[in-house]
Parts: C-alpha cells; sequence; structure tokens
C-alpha cells in the first residue's frame, strides 16, 4: 500500500507547480482565446507588456518578494510575449474537431 | 517559390574531391579516443577560454547561448560527421556554450595543431571554411525563421531541416521517419516559442494528418504535403 503522505510535495515544490500549472494554463486558453478569434495577439502582447512594465516598477520600488523573482517572472512574460507575437495561423482549419475525451478521474 | 536542389547538386563540382579530402586529413589527424559525453554535458562553457575543435562522431550537440535571466535559445545543432568549436581557433574566449543534446561521442584536435595542418594542407582549410559556411547558412536559414516566419513556419521548417540534414549525411534513408532526440523544451529553444505553445502546433500538426512525433521519433503522416508547403517559404535552396 502506498504512503500517501510521503507523496504529498513539500510547501515549496508544491507552490511552484501551482505557478507553473497556473502559468502553463493561461498560456494554453490565450492560444485558444486567439485561435477563436475572441482575442487579437496585438490586445495580448499589450496586455503582457503591461504586466512586464508593473513588474518593472514593483523591482524598481524595492517592491514584491525578490528581485530575483521579479526578474525571472519578467524573462517568462517576455518569452511567452515572444512566443504568442509568433502566433499567426497558416495551417488550413481543422475540418473536423476530434471527439472531446472525458478527463481522467484520479484514482 | 524556391527550387528544391540537393546538397550535392549545389556545391561546386570542383570542389567536391577537395573538401572530401580535407574532412577525411583533419579527422584523421584528430584524438584517436572519443571524448564520451553524457545528455546535458557541456563541453564548451559560455564565456570561458577554450582551445579544441570537435568531430561529432554520434549523438547530437548544440551551440547555445544563455542569458542571464534564464532564457536560452539554442542556435545551431550540431549532427554526426559536422565539426563544431572552429571559432576556437580564432577567439580566446567562446561566446557560446556547446553542449551535448543526447549522449555523445566526439574527437578532438587543439586550435595550434589546425593552424599547422590547415597551412600546409589547403583541403583541410578549405573543409573548415565549408563547415563554417554551413553553419552560417543554417545561421541565415534561422535568422529569416526567427525574424520574419510565424510559429507554425519555424517548427514545419525544423521538422523537415533535421530530416533532410540526416539524409544529406547518410544518416537517414527513410523519408517517412527519423529519430528526433528533443524535448519539447529544446525545440522551443530552438524555434524561438515557449513550450506550450510548441506542443499547441505540434497536435495541431498531428491532427491534420501531416506530422507526428511519439518517442522521440518524427513520423510523417499522409497530409505531409501541407507541413512542406508551410515550411516552403522559410526554407533555403536545399530544404533546410
Amino acid at each position: 500500500m502506498s504512503d500517501t503522505k510521503s507523496e504529498r510535495p513539500d510547501g515549496q515544490t508544491a507552490a511552484l507547480a501551482e505557478g507553473e500549472a497556473a502559468l502553463w494554463l493561461s498560456e494554453s486558453l490565450i492560444f485558444a482565446l486567439i485561435e477563436a478569434k475572441v482575442l487579437d495577439v496585438d490586445s495580448i502582447l499589450e496586455a503582457i507588456e503591461i504586466v512586464i512594465a508593473a513588474k518593472q516598477a514593483e523591482k524598481a520600488e524595492g517592491g514584491g518578494h525578490s528581485p530575483a523573482i521579479a526578474r525571472a517572472a519578467v524573462a517568462q512574460l517576455a518569452a511567452i510575449s515572444s512566443s504568442i507575437g509568433a502566433a499567426t495561423r497558416v495551417s488550413p482549419p481543422l475540418t473536423a474537431r476530434k471527439p472531446r475525451r472525458r478527463p481522467t478521474r484520479p484514482d | 517559390m524556391p527550387t528544391n536542389y540537393t546538397e550535392a547538386e549545389i556545391v561546386r563540382p570542383e570542389l567536391k574531391g577537395l573538401l572530401r579530402r580535407g574532412k577525411a586529413d583533419l579527422l584523421a589527424a584528430m584524438s584517436p579516443t572519443p571524448q564520451i559525453l553524457q545528455r546535458g554535458e557541456i563541453l564548451v562553457q559560455m564565456e570561458e577560454q577554450h582551445d579544441f575543435v570537435y568531430a561529432v562522431e554520434s549523438g547530437w550537440l548544440c551551440r547555445s547561448r544563455t542569458i542571464p535571466d534564464g532564457r536560452r535559445q539554442i542556435i545551431v545543432v550540431f549532427l554526426p560527421g559536422e565539426i563544431c568549436g572552429i571559432k576556437t581557433i580564432f577567439m580566446q574566449f567562446q561566446p557560446d556554450a556547446i553542449e551535448a543534446l543526447t549522449p555523445a561521442s566526439v574527437r578532438r584536435i587543439h586550435y595550434k595543431d589546425v593552424c599547422e595542418l590547415a597551412e600546409e594542407n589547403f583541403a583541410v582549410a578549405m573543409h573548415l571554411a565549408w563547415q563554417l559556411a554551413q553553419d552560417e547558412r543554417h545561421l541565415h536559414n534561422w535568422n529569416v525563421r526567427l525574424g520574419r516566419a510565424n510559429a507554425e513556419e519555424r517548427l514545419a521548417a525544423l521538422l523537415l531541416e533535421m530530416r533532410n540534414r540526416l539524409t544529406a549525411l547518410g544518416i537517414n534513408s527513410a523519408a517517412a521517419t527519423y529519430g528526433l532526440p528533443l524535448t519539447q523544451q529544446q525545440l522551443a529553444d530552438h524555434v524561438g516559442l515557449t513550450t506550450v505553445h510548441v506542443n499547441r502546433i505540434l497536435r495541431r500538426f498531428r491532427d491534420l494528418g501531416s506530422v507526428v512525433i511519439r518517442n522521440n521519433e518524427v513520423v510523417f503522416l499522409e497530409n505531409v504535403q501541407m507541413l512542406e508547403d508551410i515550411a516552403r517559404p522559410v526554407q533555403d535552396l536545399v530544404g533546410e
């Protein structure tokens, strides 16, 4: 029988996992919204620029948790911005959507 | 629309023998015992002094640069049979790292020995210039892609470039499949996208029936023509 207590991630790992999951999910949602033409690339890039500017202002004012985290966050945002900037689609639209799979239930 | 030639077709015919001989003579002068590298091992450290030129015997290596905030760009991928680190002949300190993307083996030669060899053997000097020209051609392609191509074009071009380079080196003979030992993070670092974006495009290519990556193997599907069409505007004359 597995020891569920020992499998639980420690606080720092859990926080990092939550941050990573939130970031990846947000990015994936942005691509889905762009593809569905709900949002355009320019609006997204402007929104990211605002977050970067806010983060840099916070860093300059000595606020926030740590300069290293702020710098890494700005780098992540810049990488996402650059990737989204290349998001124009050239491939043809999918003719038929694959049937949705039911979400996997945890055991 | 660009015409596709093979690499053999674009090289000046009067130079082919010279370049072959230069490569053979350079390899013969290298260390007899290969240096074994583990995946992720750094062969040349960024911004440090380095004195050797290498020939890749097996595995994949890359030239990469990591900027201080942690973002990283894979600049060039080196495949078996290619020479890397030629800039060590000219520069004491290296601006980029060279690292093993897979388990790899390389043989090496000191830059002073390369200089002596090149001075007495024109074919070796020409082979070194040829390898630099090849690297430069790859960089030009990626300059165009990173500057002007969208995400789908970049990824389609990368998947086809690796197929065509492996075929030109005689490593891959099957047109429909090849081994691609790169993680999605490494693919993203090469094409200047995020991992999420790369994953999304690969799923799209799969759903469109053009290509799928399974267990580090690229498998071209019935609609591979669509991938070729997407990549063509940003490919060079040899389809790289």
